[in-house]
């Protein structure tokens, strides 16, 4: 309740309201985990369903051509080594990020392609949030649509979890607000325009419509940062990294949603 | 053709029904006359502002989910399409966008069906009109009220999200 | 994208005098010239201002778009057919190019 005074507060200036609606009889109450899809109103809905109006298939599309594209001094595409996408990258999306070895870190799957360019290609590596590493990301999401997320939080995993759940929950920014004050105690509420939803990462990378354009996990983190006045983290930040993995681990069991789009 | 309502633009503010019934009409209308700074618009593209109320269907949801992609339907279904008697053209326009214009559909004949669909940025609660020119020379009209979610704060669908701007970022 | 990405959806054969469906879709951010970057710089209006059909050298259906048009436009309308041949979409950009593509209708 303090964080809905301070809110209140702030209403004029900042343009920032939570509007306590009722919750809409068709919105999922008590459900958990339930994909961000199912938040959204029925007109976006079909941005999503109707495959000629997706404009995440554009990207989709992209990353296939450079799935086939070959790069580096050694000439050698992702098919190469990995042919049919279909079958290589089947349900591959759902177990990132992980615990990895040769970094001794964590590694999501944005990491993963890029190493692929650096130590197998011999490539330059895409830029984080350049339109290829996001198209071609969605393009190995996509392979793994349907597969319910499934990541390892044990052995070396296991503090960065922690790490990450410790930022899930910790009060932050201005409005002195946790993610978990929004995405779980406020699931199904309206934020300005918003409805609130329990913030899933099933869909990543997704099509924003406020965005125009794709945008990986670490993009919606910053983007939550910024909502509560917080000093967001660099993309693919070790911050990031373990909160990307305590909501996968969070919304375990979540069908893989790709390409998803979101308002 | 006892029911044709003839509307007249007359100067008024927005949301003021300025309309001139020339024949009775039973019921009150649902569709607000036309804003006067809109008559310019409406001449430009029909010659005239006299419009009668009806024919023209516009398909929009009551409320919009998202300012950004508003899914809107605009026809006429009972023209025949042909060669003698057709819709020219159907024009979209709004009362509180930034700028009021939205679509203008030229058809003809081998059109088929007078009718498209398209997806549209709505800023704000508001009227949204769609006026038909047909091939006898006929005007028609009709409006639809749309009500945006994203109302506190309309302005920012037309901005990007000022805080996060990745072709700044990169 | 550098390249402009276009979806058209047109159907393979159709009857002689029957009114089809047409859909297409292009990639563009119709930027409005309302918005700013987060520097504060204003985006430049560029959209796409008109959409054109042409059937076998035939225009037959043409739009003008303004501001309000969303990011992606699509657009769905119809057409009667008449002969086997080409239908061709135009779509004209602010930046004064003018983006084609075609479909192929086979009248039976
Ligand atoms: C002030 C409320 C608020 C807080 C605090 C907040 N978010 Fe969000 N978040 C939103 C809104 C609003 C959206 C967009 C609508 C939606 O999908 O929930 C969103 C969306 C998301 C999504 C995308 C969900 C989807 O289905 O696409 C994720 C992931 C997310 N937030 C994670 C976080 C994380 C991590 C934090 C903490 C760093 C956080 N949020 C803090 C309000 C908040
Ligand atoms: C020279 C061969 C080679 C090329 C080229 C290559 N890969 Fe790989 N890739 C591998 C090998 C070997 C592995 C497994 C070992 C590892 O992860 O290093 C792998 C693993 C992966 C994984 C992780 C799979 C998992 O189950 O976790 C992904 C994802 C991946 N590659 C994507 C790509 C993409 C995308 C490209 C193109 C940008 C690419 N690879 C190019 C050889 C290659």
């Amino acid at each position: 309740m303090r964080s809905f005074a301070r809110i209140a507060v702030l209403a004029g200036s900042a343009a920032f309201t939570i509007a306590a609606l009722a919750l809409e009889p068709d919105l999922p109450d008590g459900e958990f985990p339930v994909s961000g899809y199912r938040f959204m109103g029925p007109q976006v809905q079909q941005l999503q369903d109707d495959d000629f109006l997706n404009p995440g298939w554009f990207a989709v599309e992209f990353g296939a051509e450079l799935w086939q594209e070959k790069a580096g001094d050694r000439n050698l595409s992702c098919q190469s080594c990995h042919g049919d996408a279909s079958e290589s990258m089947r349900g591959v999306a759902a177990r990132y990020p992980q615990y990895d070895e040769h970094r001794t870190g964590l590694i999501n799957l944005e990491g993963r392609i890029n190493e692929m360019r650096s130590r197998y290609m011999n490539a330059a590596e895409y830029p984080l949030e350049s339109e290829q590493l996001l198209a071609i990301t969605a393009y190995v999401t996509h392979q793994a649509n349907g597969s319910p997320m499934n990541v390892d939080i044990t052995g070396k995993a296991a503090p960065y979890w922690q790490q990450g759940r410790d930022l899930y929950t910790r009060r932050q920014g201005q409005l002195d607000l946790a993610c978990s004050q929004c995405h779980d105690e406020r699931a199904g509420l309206m934020l300005r325009g918003d409805r609130i939803s329990q913030g899933h990462v099933n869909g990543f990378p997704v099509y924003r419509l406020i965005w125009r354009s794709m945008g990986s996990r670490h993009r919606m983190f910053r983007w939550c940062n910024w909502a509560v006045r917080a000093e967001p983290h660099e993309l693919g930040s070790d911050e990031y990294l373990s909160l990307e993995l305590y909501l996968a681990w969070r919304g375990r069991g979540l069908p893989i949603e790709s390409p998803a789009v979101r308002p | 053709m006892s029911r044709r309502r003839v509307l007249k633009a007359m100067a008024g503010g927005v949301g003021t029904v300025a309309t001139l019934s020339v024949v009775p009409v039973r019921s009150v209308s649902a569709v607000p006359g036309i804003p006067y700074w809109m008559t310019d618009l409406v001449v430009a593209r029909l010659g005239s502002t006299e419009l009668a109320e009806g024919r023209v269907i516009l398909d929009l949801p009551s409320r919009a989910d998202t300012g950004l992609s508003v899914p809107l339907t605009v026809s006429v279904p009972d023209s025949p399409m042909t060669d003698e008697d057709h819709v020219r053209s159907l024009h979209v326009m709004t009362t509180r966008n930034p700028q009021p214009l939205v679509t203008d559909y030229y058809f003809t004949p081998a059109s088929g069906r007078a009718q498209v669909s398209q997806r549209i940025r709505i800023a704000r609660t508001q009227y949204i009109y769609c006026f038909a020119l047909m091939s006898d020379g006929s005007r028609w009209m009709t409006a639809r009220h749309v009500s945006v979610s994203l109302g506190a704060c309309a302005d920012e669908i037309f901005l990007p999200d000022a805080r996060d701007a990745a072709r700044d970022q990169r | 994208m550098s390249e402009i990405r276009i979806r058209k959806s047109v159907p393979g054969s159709v009857r002689r005098g029957e009114v089809f469906e047409i859909k297409t879709l292009i990639a563009h951010p119709m930027d409005n010239g309302f918005m700013y970057t987060r520097g504060g710089v204003r985006i430049q209006r560029q959209i796409i201002h008109r959409f054109e059909a042409v059937y076998n050298g035939k225009t037959i259906f043409q739009a003008d778009w303004h501001v309000a048009v969303s990011t992606n436009p699509f657009i769905s309308f119809f057409a009667v057919a008449a002969e086997s041949g080409m239908i061709e979409f135009r779509w004209y950009d602010d930046n004064g190019e003018v983006y084609t593509d075609s479909a192929e209708i086979l009248v039976t």
